[in-house]
């Protein structure tokens, strides 16, 4: 009688884990499903007008900082240049001397 | 036996979306035609399209498939994962690139870089635009089709985890191909007969190779302090152009150009086919992207030639305005098809040099713009 109780009682237990294990893939699945449907609404398209103007100071910054950066580069060019040559004109009439 | 049944019934269950596949294999054929038949940038549109075939075949093991609660690994998306959602295979395409050119017409006349700059104006105004229709990263990541290079627009929308990866590349490079189509019309349209007839002589400038193996360097550290984010974009291309210049690299120089840049080429295309799911791509937005993108380039070019003509007011020595329409970094197609208007408008004109430097100073502005928007948004 007892044996009997207790298999019966372990069968509740695995009944019991496996409907747990059902709710959590379940669960699972739900929530992969949500994460599907989130990722096909992010693709969709909206329509709000009135986010082009706060978003043209990008516009502005952006621009400005390309600018800033090329200018420094085309300096840093110049100066290069400049300083290479003379090292070079140097040489050379290091070399004619004698 | 089973599985081929129920593939077929995916497939001709047009109710539930059957149809994606075959128009996603029409899709793949039709990039697979234009990189053969047109010859447009046929070493990404190829792989992309038969990548898109492959990962649109039901139930497909070039992807991940998770059949029954079981996850089968598929070799493509675990390629993307290792090289593109880290986005490592572009920044080593750019070590490739970056040996590839010659900044010396850049070096030669500096001045030039200035409608590099110009030119990335689409970038920005199609942002702003695409704000419009989607949140600011996947604006910012189509925006940025604009920079006219493909791992650029493939690291900035990964990076700000864009869901449109593979539309915007898609655009990217058909846009690329399609410059000497999309630019003349607008050049035209800004300029008259008499601006187009204006030559430039080339003075051909001494580079030392000092001044050309500092280069690399000074643009990593000046673009790296004022966009930290832009030290990988920026930095990986200048390596690449510094194993050239050094002149003690000469091996490595040829292995970066040849086959370094082939092979990531061939893993970067068939890779960011995993993009190309029907449900990921058969969107309205899709479209949208693709005309925003078209948008980009046509605004990038707007950019370029109105600064020219802004330059003209001021400078004694005028600037043939077409030139500016090349700093977009479509290399070296766009300062091509510059120097072939200008031989078309006088054949004793010769763009060629001018066209090619605005080109180059267009790359590494370009660069620069991708590693601002990260700066702004990632």
């Amino acid at each position: 009688m007892k044996n009997l109780f207790s298999r019966f009682a372990l069968s509740a237990e695995e009944s019991a884990s496996e409907s747990i294990e059902a709710v959590v893939e379940g669960l699972k699945s739900s929530v992969e499903t949500e994460e599907a449907t989130e990722a096909l609404a992010d693709m969709s398209i909206k329509w709000h007008p009135e986010e082009f103007l706060p978003n043209l100071k990008f516009m502005g910054i952006g621009m400005l900082c390309i600018f800033i950066v090329i200018a420094v580069i085309i300096l840093a060019i110049y100066l290069t240049s400049f300083l290479t040559n003379r090292s070079g004109k140097k040489e050379k009439k290091s070399k004619k001397g004698e | 036996m089973e599985i081929l049944y129920e593939s077929f019934l995916e497939i001709f269950n047009f109710a539930d979306g059957g149809w994606k596949y075959i128009v996603m294999w029409a899709i793949g054929g039709l990039l697979i035609f234009l990189a053969i038949k047109k010859d447009m940038e046929p070493t990404l549109l190829l792989p992309l399209g038969f990548g898109t075939i492959m990962v649109n075949l039901p139930f497909s093991g070039a992807i991940n498939q998770a059949i029954e609660g079981v996850v089968s690994e598929g070799p493509l998306s675990t390629l993307f994962d290792a090289g593109i959602a880290n986005e490592l295979f572009p920044l080593i395409l750019f070590i490739g690139i970056g040996a590839m050119i010659d900044f010396g017409p850049v070096l030669s006349n500096p001045k030039l870089m200035l409608f590099g700059a110009a030119a990335q104006f689409g970038i920005f105004f199609t942002f702003c635009l695409a704000c419009i229709f989607f949140d600011v990263k996947d604006a910012a990541s189509i925006g940025i089709i604009g920079a006219a290079d493909g791992p650029t627009a493939i690291v900035v929308a990964q990076r700000l985890g864009s869901n449109f990866t593979g539309p915007i590349m898609v655009a990217a490079y058909s846009y690329m191909a399609l410059v000497p189509i999309i630019q003349p019309p607008v050049i035209k349209a800004l300029t008259t007969k008499k601006e187009r007839l204006i030559r430039m002589p080339y003075k051909a400038n001494n580079v030392s190779k000092t001044t050309r193996i500092l280069f690399p360097i000074i643009i990593t550290i000046v673009a790296g302090m004022v966009a930290p984010s832009s030290v990988a974009l920026v930095g990986f291309l200048m390596f690449g152009n510094l194993i050239r210049e050094c002149g003690v690299l000469d091996s490595l120089s040829e292995t970066a150009q040849k086959v370094l840049a082939n092979l990531v080429t061939i893993f970067l295309g068939i890779t960011i086919a995993t993009q190309m799911q029907a449900d990921k791509f058969l969107q309205p937005a899709t479209l949208l992207i693709l005309g925003l993108g078209l948008f980009a380039f046509v605004f990038d070019t707007v950019g370029g030639v109105l600064f020219a003509k802004f330059l003209n007011l001021f400078m004694k020595e005028k600037i043939n305005p077409m030139i500016g329409a090349a700093g977009i970094s479509a290399f070296p197609m766009s300062g091509r098809v510059v120097h072939k208007m200008g031989l078309k408008e006088d054949p004793q004109n010769f763009l060629l040099m001018h066209s090619i430097g605005v080109n180059v100073s267009g790359q590494i502005a370009s660069v620069i713009a991708g590693g601002l928007i990260l700066s702004f948004f990632a």
